[in-house]
């Protein structure tokens, strides 16, 4: 009840503050008087406390108290002297050909503002993972790190990391966050994402800029070209997508005319006409697991059928990577008739890149359906984006010498003025980088980043003239400057609610993070094993049920309640 | 005719003739009348002892709920949790005999055949035919097994030369490189592929340190060149096969995680996955240290049981042995 008290004093020091107008930091003195009035009108925290202390005396999770701000409530410099941050960028795959991220236009115009240079840690590609669980144990924690909390997590849960001392629970310093907050503020679906089950916030998350239900930057496609040659539309349903294929196939030679990655199974974008996703997923608030519904031995029937009429990538259980990125020559060669892949890859994109046919051209397609009367699926692939928010957190070191500044400087990119900069290059770019439309947004130069007048490539230029993934980031105007072909495919797939999706801010307890990855670790190894056996028919799917029987043995029930408890408790905050 | 180096005799017996004064009196005078040589051995005891021997101190964590934050030190002891753990899981006997079939055909392949090479290449008269040769059979040991792997992935796929090559004597499943059956042949093949030249080096060296006046021996007595490798060469450079044979049964357990890592795929986890990628999944990807470490442990005293068996078989049957 103490530490509620605390955090509802320092929500109300900082709503003064915003109150009066001043954009200067939470060190005013409190004004009651505005104080008061400001309760009344926000989500009034301290009437809800009443029925809060119950809530916490029955065992629920107390929600926070956030404050409607405004942006830009930083006083800069942030350092009166030059200070030095290091931050933790795994990012190694989107610098382009520049020697270090402070190369970049964007963070050189931030040291200046800012006064903080930040010093960046970026490990290789691919290590990112076990490079995080080495800071840990090394003990040489950077100040600020770019967490990705579904691939890179605390041995024992990020809770536990806040609790064992190693990251900064913003929870308690909100009044040096003042941007941040508005935008929580601002966003109705975002407390529950950002607070833990206990209350607490591990990180500071990534919002998209005025997009409703987030989006999907990558998708099913398939050659346009290729519809075009054998005659055919654009396939809606599994049927008419088993013609197209075998039209790729047997009329044009086409070597992988359904290209899937992930070992055969994509992120779920095909399989969702089948009511069903990869692995865990909800729904209605229930949680339940693909390979062990009905659904999915139908799904693996299609596709192993598929295999033997020669549909599908003969190396499909090779293929880790998401889309084609690891087999670009097969794109560029005409081998592969359909994918999944990104939207900045979209249309004649690849023509750019090398590809030798000039009729290249990919559309962005509809997740297939079992009959064009079932219902659009309630699934896309979300693993980047859910509800307004990424799934990227920056996270600061609990014990870093500069604490405070470390969390200004993040909470700096929730400033306007700030996030435009970041991305779309800094205000004196304006006419060279981006440009300013009529109703006063940016718009990115698209000739000035995908044909650069000095020769950078798209990655190159990103990296030089703005910040990679900043914490807010704008892709909706970003989409404005592509050429309009392209930037319908986010409309096509943007449609689906992916409401059946678990989202990427539910978590889980120590000890069941401990029990569940001791069992999970060997069943993912073991189905993924499997699912190829079952596509390239190594394993008849007769044996399905030894099959399901083998994960229960496994403990898969005992996984599926544990993500159950964690989603109630999500559902709960 | 057989020659046996004496070296192993020589050191023995100067063991057995200074055991007459107790260890520490020895080690003193030792010292002092060789101290040079204990300075220069300092460094490579060092580097055991600093490398080797102070980490195994984190055997520790095998027992243990190993948390980052309690250390070592803290963390809460829980017995042979871990090991139960592994000896029920349902991958401890395929991870067993893949770690072991992987070791035991490359032993099987990947030991004679260099010896072999190197016998074929001490036969050959012509020197700068001879150098070639082996310049050209060790080059493959330069190219990274990043890029060897590579190569395998391109040659193994679906249309690729050793599935097509395949294709030609009946092969109709598919990708070589995607498939369980052919994991361990590729994975073998490349290793000798790669290695073969280099691994001859040692017994290329070693035949060129027989005694020439035995093979002069031999051919007045009549032998002729198939008879003098029988009876010259072989035993020559037999205790190098012996103890290159135990110091390789010693490793019989640590087939290395990098190759299997970059090769194998949820495809061929049947016959590839073994103690050690298993161990590189779970420990560094995971991050869970305490099971890992358990299992590596494991791994280690199979390992070592091997080791002593090995060199106490060769000990009983032709007195050499690596200690």
């Amino acid at each position: 009840m103490r530490k509620r008290f605390l955090s509802s004093l320092t929500a109300a020091l900082l709503l003064t503050t915003v109150l009066g107008g001043c954009g200067s930091t939470a060190a005013d003195a409190p004004n009651e008087e505005s104080a008061e009035a400001t309760i009344k009108e926000a989500d009034t925290p301290l009437s809800d406390a009443p029925s809060e202390a119950s809530a916490e005396e029955t065992g629920a999770i107390p929600k926070s108290d956030i404050y409607k701000g405004e942006t830009n409530q930083q006083t800069y410099p942030l350092s009166k002297e030059k200070i030095t941050l290091t931050y933790w960028y795994p990012n190694a795959g989107s610098i382009g050909t520049l020697a270090d991220y402070n190369d970049s236009e964007f963070f050189q115009w931030l040291e200046e503002k800012t006064n903080i240079h930040i010093e960046f840690i970026v490990p290789a590609s691919g290590e990112e993972g076990q490079s995080f669980n080495n800071l840990f144990i090394t003990g040489e924690l950077p100040d600020i790190m770019y967490t990705q909390p579904k691939s890179q997590m605390y041995r024992d849960g990020m809770d536990a990391a806040i609790d064992d001392g190693y990251i900064c629970d913003i929870s308690e310093h909100l009044d040096w966050a003042p941007n941040y907050v508005s935008w929580l503020n601002s966003i109705e679906t975002a407390k529950q994402d950002v607070f833990t089950d206990s209350g607490k916030m591990y990180g500071f998350w990534s919002f998209w800029d005025n997009m409703e239900n987030g989006y999907a930057d990558q998708g099913l496609s398939i050659r346009k070209d290729f519809l075009d040659k054998v005659n055919m539309d654009i396939p809606t349903t599994y049927d008419e997508w088993e013609k197209v294929l075998t039209a790729f196939k047997d009329e044009l030679g086409i070597e992988a005319p359904f290209y899937t990655s992930k070992y055969g199974i994509d992120h779920g974008e095909f399989m969702a006409g089948f009511g069903i996703a990869p692995r865990f997923y909800q729904v209605e608030g229930k949680v339940k697991f693909g390979p062990m519904e009905d659904a999915y031995k139908d799904y693996l029937l299609l596709l192993n059928d598929w295999y033997k009429k020669g549909l599908l990538d003969p190396d499909f259980a090779t293929r880790k990577s998401t889309g084609v990125a690891a087999d670009n020559d097969m794109m560029l060669n005409d081998k592969v008739g359909s994918l999944v892949d990104w939207g900045t890859r979209m249309t004649d994109a690849y023509i750019s890149r090398g590809a030798t046919n000039p009729d290249f051209w990919t559309v962005a397609v509809p997740q297939p359906k079992k009959s064009a009367s079932d219902p659009d699926p309630a699934w896309r692939d979300v693993s980047n984006n859910y509800h307004d928010i990424q799934a990227v957190c920056l996270t600061v070191n609990a014990n870093s010498e500069h604490l405070e500044e470390a969390i200004r400087w993040v909470d700096s990119f929730y400033a306007k003025d700030v996030y435009l900069n970041a991305n779309y290059g800094i205000d004196s770019e304006k006419d060279t980088v981006w440009y300013e439309a009529d109703d006063g947004h940016r718009i990115g130069i698209y000739d000035f980043r995908y044909s650069n007048p000095d020769g950078l490539d798209s990655a190159t230029v990103a990296a030089k003239y703005w910040a990679k993934n900043p914490p807010v980031r704008c892709e909706a105007s970003q989409i404005e400057q592509m050429p309009p072909e392209r930037a319908a495919s986010y409309a096509v797939w943007s449609k689906y609610a992916p409401t059946n999706y678990i989202p990427v801010t539910v978590t889980m307890t120590s000890d069941e993070n401990a029990e569940y990855t001791q069992y999970f670790t060997d069943i993912d190894a073991y189905i993924q094993e499997n699912e190829v056996k079952f596509i390239n028919g190594e394993r008849s799917l007769d044996e399905y049920d030894a099959y399901r029987a083998t994960l229960k043995d496994m403990g898969i029930e005992r996984c599926i309640e544990l993500q159950q408890a964690s989603l109630d408790r999500y559902n709960n905050r | 005719m057989t020659v046996i180096t004496t070296g192993e005799k020589m050191d023995s017996s100067a063991l057995i003739n200074s055991t007459k004064k107790p260890f520490a009196k020895r080690l003193k005078l030792d010292l002092k009348n060789h101290w040079q040589m204990y300075l220069l051995a300092l460094p490579v005891i060092a580097y055991f002892f600093i490398f080797n021997y102070a980490p195994m101190f984190g055997i520790v964590m095998a027992f243990e709920k190993f948390q980052i934050k309690k250390g070592i030190f803290g963390s809460q002891f829980v017995g042979l949790t871990h090991f139960e753990r592994f000896f029920t899981s349902p991958f401890l006997w395929r991870l067993l005999r893949n770690t072991l079939l992987i070791s035991f055909y490359g032993l099987l392949f990947s030991f004679p055949l260099p010896i072999i090479f190197a016998l074929c290449l001490n036969e050959v008269r012509n020197k700068r035919f001879k150098k070639t040769v082996q310049t050209i059979s060790y080059l493959p040991y330069f190219i990274s097994v990043v890029v060897v792997v590579s190569i395998l992935f391109d040659f193994g796929k679906a249309d690729g030369i050793i599935t097509n090559m395949a294709s030609l004597f009946g092969w109709d499943g598919g990708a070589v490189i995607s498939s369980a059956r052919w994991f361990r042949s590729l994975y073998i093949g490349s290793n000798l592929w790669q290695h073969l030249g280099y691994n001859s080096i040692i017994f290329i060296s070693a035949l060129a340190a027989v005694d020439p006046t035995l093979y002069e021996a031999a051919r007045i007595d009549g032998a002729n060149r198939w008879k003098q490798t029988l009876h010259v060469t072989l035993p020559g450079i037999a205790s190098t096969i012996i103890v290159l044979l135990i110091l390789r049964l010693g490793q019989i357990m640590g087939v290395g995680y990098e190759k299997i890592i970059l090769m194998y795929g949820p495809s061929t986890y049947e016959t590839a996955d073994v103690i050690a990628s298993y161990v590189y999944r779970v420990g560094i990807l995971d991050a869970d240290y305490s099971y890992s470490t358990a299992v590596n442990l494991f791994n280690s005293v199979v390992n070592m049981v091997v080791l002593f068996l090995a060199n106490f078989i060769s000990r009983k049957v032709n007195e050499t042995s690596i200690w």
